[in-house]
């Protein structure tokens, strides 16, 4: 265990009492139920990142001691990355960007009836995520910090590549269209200020896309208000076919039928998460792929695959964990909320990092115990809202197209106070129509529009620390094995594509 | 066939405002980018010209049929509406022009009675409020009522 530095056995039982004290105080629990079940609720407000949650509550801690604002923020983080994927599975209204990969299977589920199988599969799932990204957070840290570390930008615009390659490899509908749909995901993607020159791109005058174009509203556009807007298509489903229960837990069928998923999407969310400059959204893009392309003989992607929820739900979950990683073994955020969680930490007189354990290991040590608790607290109350989030389905359609198109709105608004990112959001709602009419899929060109800042900045900076060359994919191993490996992927799905049309 | 065609005409624009741009490494990755955008969408347009040579009109009027099946009359009406809200919105305010968008979409889409589409409206419209006003401190559009 890399977090205990000490040499006898007495100093650890010292260890583990104190951070036994510190977890069996009632104020600890119940700032981490508050926590996860804020973040639930913000997670599943569309428009309402787990960035935004955290730093909406970041306040309510400056009374507490550290121990519960640990359990509070820790709490918010998990549930907020949850959260997301109940409008998700419910209304095809993403909560999180993450949560986007879920709609693909979860929201077909939820037409056939079965919601409440396919969140409870969800937060099954999260839960398996979460034990895999923190037994990684326990055990491995150091050594896969020393991993995401050699990470510099040829490494992280492969990254960046392969995320984007794997999912258009995986997308439904012909494959030049696929391509063409990740492109134009990419151009968006140059809109804003250069992040290297600092030069405004394709922004017509208009101070609000100076930061680029906000990928919330566009999520939000093109996943709710298409589906809004859109008729029959999306109202498929009957209220007598909404099937709520008590207690629901998924079949244990489902269960058999997704381990191996869960562990597989597991392994790679913690990687991912642990990675400085790769968050949830791609761990859960790129597992979806990745499940996808193992599918055998009767799986169903896209059409309500159970694996498809599993894949998505344990890499985002492993992924919150695989985030700590470098936060808590160097001091390093790896993405926008664990730079806000550093920020509250240091407000506590805390500073993360490996002198941490040496200085406080009690802390240290409470902090991995609440990392684990939190999950489960977020499971718990996961599984207890299973019924009561059913139970909304259970109102009349047209009221839930009134709501969601209204709670898009708002959600867009709410980012930035800005009625321009609503205009953003239904022009891609129209765009989002436009591209399912035109069979172009939308999953590449959300990635490529969240990716493609980071594809572009690392790819410049790599090949100026080789003197402009391109070729500075040659003289990074990491790096050309994962775009080697981007493209024996794609080359493998378009022969599995080319075979099945035959 | 139309989204190629949009492409096309936005990889042209694309290229030739990076021609524009000063500096020339902020241009170089999207002018990249809109080239083979630019290639490809011809590409897809050939193929498409020739699959429909090859009989491959039949299979384009099924799927168009389906599609349109799913983007009616009442989806231009809702989309309508919706661009109408986001207009009104800055002058009435959140809760009024919400209430009034809810009500209005019930009342067309539902046939709903007009006093059942308002309480439902409004009543959403300021839980909606509570929320976003209330807990998370969203400054919503207040309008000529505030």
């Amino acid at each position: 265990m890399w977090l205990c530095p000490l040499d006898s056995l007495i100093d650890m039982e010292t260890v583990a009492g104190e951070i036994f004290a510190n977890v069996s105080v009632l104020g600890y629990w119940v700032s981490l139920l508050a926590g996860a079940f804020c973040g639930i609720f913000f997670g599943a407000v569309p428009g309402v990142s787990a960035t935004m949650a955290i730093a909406l509550l970041v306040p309510f801690t400056f009374g507490m001691d550290i121990v519960g604002s640990i359990a509070l923020l820790l709490g918010i983080f998990f549930g907020a990355i949850y959260g997301g994927s109940i409008p998700a599975i419910l209304f095809k209204t993403p909560g999180t960007p993450a949560s986007a990969a879920v709609i693909f299977d979860g929201y077909p589920l939820m037409r056939a009836g079965q919601a409440g199988r396919a969140l409870s599969l969800a937060s099954v799932s999260m839960l398996a995520g979460a034990a895999i990204g923190s037994a990684l957070l326990v055990f491995l840290a150091p050594q896969i910090s020393q991993i995401a570390l050699k990470f510099g930008p040829a490494e992280l615009f492969a990254m960046a590549s392969f995320g984007i390659i794997t999912i258009v490899a995986v997308s439904d509908g012909p494959l030049l269209k696929g391509i063409l749909s990740a492109l134009a995901g990419l151009l968006l993607s140059c809109i804003g200020m250069d992040p290297m020159s600092g030069y405004p791109r394709y922004i017509f005058g208009t101070a609000g896309l100076m930061e680029g174009l906000p990928f919330i509203p566009v999520l939000i556009g093109l996943f709710a208000v298409s589906g809004a807007l859109a008729g029959k298509s999306d109202s498929g489903i009957e209220k007598n076919d909404v099937k709520v229960r008590f207690c629901e837990l998924p079949p244990l069928s489902d269960l058999k039928k997704t381990w191996k998923t869960m562990f597989k999407s597991g392994i790679l969310g913690a990687f991912i998460g642990a990675t400085p400059g790769a968050g949830c959204d791609i761990a859960a893009f790129v597992s979806y792929g990745m499940a996808k392309h193992s599918a055998m003989q009767g799986d169903k992607f896209g059409s309500g695959e159970v694996k498809g929820v599993a894949a998505v739900e344990s890499a985002k979950a492993a992924c919150t964990s695989g985030t700590l990683i470098p936060l808590l073994s160097l001091g390093i955020p790896g993405d926008s909320v664990t730079a806000i969680l550093v920020g509250a930490l240091v407000l506590h007189g805390v500073q993360p990092g490996p002198l941490l354990f040496e200085n406080n290991p009690a802390l240290a040590g409470t902090i991995l115990a609440t990392v684990v608790f939190a999950h489960f607290a977020v499971f718990a109350l996961a599984l207890a809202s299973v019924r009561w989030s059913t139970l909304i389905l259970k109102l009349d359609e047209k009221y839930i197209k009134a709501g969601v198109l209204l709670l898009s709105i708002v959600g867009s608004y709410a980012l930035r106070n800005n009625m321009g990112d609503v205009w953003i959001a239904f022009v891609f709602g129209i765009v989002g129509i436009a591209m399912q009419k035109a069979k172009f899929p939308v999953a590449p060109f959300l990635l490529a529009l969240i990716l493609g800042q980071m594809a572009e900045v690392n790819f410049r900076r790599a090949a100026m620390l080789e003197d402009g060359s391109p070729l500075f994919i040659l003289n990074s191993p990491i790096a050309l094995g994962i775009l080697v490996a981007a493209f024996v992927f794609f080359a493998a799905a378009s022969f599995k594509r080319l075979r099945k049309r035959m | 066939m139309k989204i190629n065609i949009l492409l096309i005409a936005v990889s042209i624009l694309a290229i030739w405002l990076a021609g524009e741009f000063p500096v020339d490494e902020a241009a170089a990755f999207p002018s990249w980018v809109a080239w083979i955008i630019l290639i490809l969408s011809i590409l897809d347009i050939a193929i498409s010209a020739c699959k429909s040579g090859k009989g491959g009109l039949v299979e384009n009027k099924t799927s168009g049929s389906e599609i349109s099946d799913n983007f009616d009359a009442s989806s231009l009406i809702m989309a309508a509406m919706t661009a109408a809200y986001l207009l009104l919105m800055p002058f009435l305010g959140f809760i009024f022009s919400s209430g009034l968008f809810c009500a209005g979409v019930l009342r067309a889409q539902a046939r709903m009675g007009l006093l059942r589409a308002a309480a439902f409206g409004y009543g959403f419209s300021a839980f909606v409020y509570a929320i976003f006003a209330g807990v998370m401190n969203v400054a919503l559009p207040v309008g000529f009522f505030n």
